[in-house]
């Protein structure tokens, strides 16, 4: 019995198409990921599979179901926060507990437990509103971690976390998938997908590439990229760039510039010179292993962040 | 019940926990009723001060549950909203129905409780009332009546206003506006504004509250009239129902 079956399935929004034609199977115990730019239709993808939407057309059962049918199997956290800020975090769950139809000891029961195993037990009194983005993030998950849950779907988990908060978020959420629990996270950040056992990845309402992150670099061809870093970003970069690769192969990321394809080998020295000459400096330029985000661009021609070249 | 119970403690929580809803709700009602009794009303002939800050009194109550359920019934349904507790709870096993069993207990704890110490002050400074069995019967039907009818319009506000400040003040606003008519002696009211409030559930109800409680020449008339007697609440059970339904449509709905 499969987690979630979706065929041919489609979502439109007055006239926009926000879902066009989506397949896709995820399997019992799978960390599963959906990848996509803002605005690709993966929160959309997200709600109906959760309940929370339904489909235009086509074909969606969650254990064999209609999502509707089987909610108390599914755990989902949206994207934004829904934790009772003026609630305590032991009063949240305790509220979500029997909202799931728990008693009042059960409830207690599960959130002594479920406080313990995320580490908010010495933080449990505390109202909602003074804990960190972190603390509501790792409550709010605990929401859908009750025994009957068999999926969980976590929509944009790791957003507004820092660096230190994400890495311990997501060893968190890989501690879960050793639980049994099939897990789909909805993200647009590459790191986060190269956990998953598959990633799909969705653009403009259609899924257009499917497979673990192995197969996904081997199938694209793109095992590494050319990383260059500078301390500016303008046109004059991308354009000394343009006579090592076609244009559309250069990813303009947050700190650095990536070649997808280079034309050439060995080609520091001659970017080093040419920077030189036109009085740009390098602070680093190395081989790196491409992401998931690479994938994405070389894919689509598009920018998972967001960021227009 | 689970789920209702998980509901009612929920939002009775926000009414007790908000320092805001205690001051408009409790503090707020009570100190106008208490510099009226102490203040205004001391020079008033001693037979009829009893019955004058009696009729404060209840204005004052008629106030302090039209506030919890105009004001703070919307703003706690826009932070819901807000926060996105809806979308989670679409999402889990929960019916509507229960949700809004607890939302609309819940706020009929708080504004009993809000009721009991606005009336208790009045009588501590000085309001009368003429009491009987039948008399406390009827004082809490009609209070009944008022929570249905403001939690209706409560229901309304906070299913179209997502902002917890624009509904909060939404409702002050209204409260406000009707109890300036409220307050009005009957005797000067122009004649089509008499009937208006005759057919305006909150009016209608303080003149039957004062009328049972206080006496006619303080409600300024009658209320017990077959149009009002039917009118009532038949108004305030279907303000409450429209409400129940936008409440339902648009903080429950699925999108398709």
């Amino acid at each position: 019995m499969k987690p979630v079956v979706i065929k041919n399935l489609t979502k439109k929004i007055g006239s926009q198409i926000v879902l066009d034609n989506v397949s896709l199977d995820i399997d019992d115990g799978e960390f599963f990921c959906i990848m996509g730019p803002n605005g690709s239709g993966k929160t959309t993808l997200a709600s109906i599979i959760a309940a929370t939407k339904k489909p235009s057309s086509g074909f969606i059962e969650i254990f064999n179901k209609k999502p509707e049918e089987v909610k108390s199997l599914i755990g989902y956290v949206p994207q934004e926060n829904f934790s009772v800020p003026i609630l305590s975090g032991r009063e949240n769950l305790i509220y979500f507990a029997r909202i799931m139809g728990y008693s009042k000891n059960s409830a207690k029961k599960f959130t002594e437990e479920t406080l313990e195993m995320i580490g908010l037990s010495n933080d449990a009194n505390k109202r909602v509103a003074s804990y960190s983005g972190g603390m509501k993030k790792k409550l709010e998950v605990a929401t859908a971690l009750f025994p009957e849950i068999k999926l969980l779907i976590l929509d944009e988990p790791t957003t507004g976390l820092d660096p230190s908060a994400r890495r311990n978020f997501l060893g968190f959420l890989y501690d879960l998938k050793d639980k049994g629990k099939t897990i789909v996270i909805i993200t647009h950040i590459g790191t986060d997908a190269e956990l998953a056992s598959r990633v799909a990845f969705i653009n403009e309402g259609k899924i257009i590439s499917v497979g673990t992150p192995e197969q996904l670099k081997k199938e694209n061809n793109l095992s590494k990229v050319f990383e260059i870093e500078l301390s500016i970003k303008n046109k004059k970069v991308l354009d000394l760039l343009a006579n090592f690769t076609d244009k559309e192969n250069i990813l303009e990321t947050e700190n650095s510039y990536k070649i997808l394809n280079m034309k050439k080998e060995d080609v520091e020295t001659e970017i080093t010179n040419l920077f030189k000459e036109n009085g740009l400096k390098i602070s680093r330029m190395e081989n790196v292993s491409a992401s998931m985000e690479d994938i994405f661009f070389k894919l689509t021609g598009n920018m998972l962040k967001g960021q227009n070249n | 019940m689970n789920q209702i119970g998980a509901t009612y403690l929920k939002n009775f929580n926000f009414y007790i926990r908000e320092k805001a809803v205690l001051f408009w709700n409790i503090a707020w009602p009570t100190i106008i009723l208490l510099l009226n009794n102490f203040l205004y009303t001391r020079n008033y002939p001693e037979d009829l001060t009893g019955s004058v800050r009696a009729t404060t009194t209840i204005m004052m109550t008629v106030i302090t549950i039209m506030i919890s359920c105009i004001s703070m019934l919307p703003g706690n349904i826009s932070e819901d909203r807000v926060i996105g507790l809806f979308k989670k709870l679409i999402s889990m096993p929960i019916k509507p129905w229960k949700d809004f069993v607890g939302r609309i207990l819940s706020l009929m704890t708080f504004s009993l409780i809000a009721v009991i110490i606005v009336v208790g002050a009045g009588i501590a400074s000085g309001a009368r009332f003429s009491i009987s069995t039948v008399k406390i019967f009827q004082a809490i039907y009609f209070i009944i009546l008022i929570i249905l009818s403001s939690a209706g319009i409560g229901l309304i506000i906070g299913s179209f206003l997502k902002h917890i400040i624009g509904a909060i003040m939404t409702g002050i606003g209204i409260t406000v506006l009707i109890n300036i008519l409220i307050g009005l002696p009957y005797n000067i009211i122009p004649d089509f504004l008499k009937v208006f409030l005759k057919f305006l559930p909150f009016s209608s109800i303080n003149s039957s509250l004062v009328y049972i409680l206080v006496g006619e020449s303080f409600a300024g008339y009658n209320p017990f009239n077959l149009i009002q007697t039917i009118f009532t609440p038949i108004i305030s059970i279907i303000i409450f129902i429209i409400g129940l339904i936008i409440y339902s449509n648009l903080c429950w709905r699925i999108e398709r």
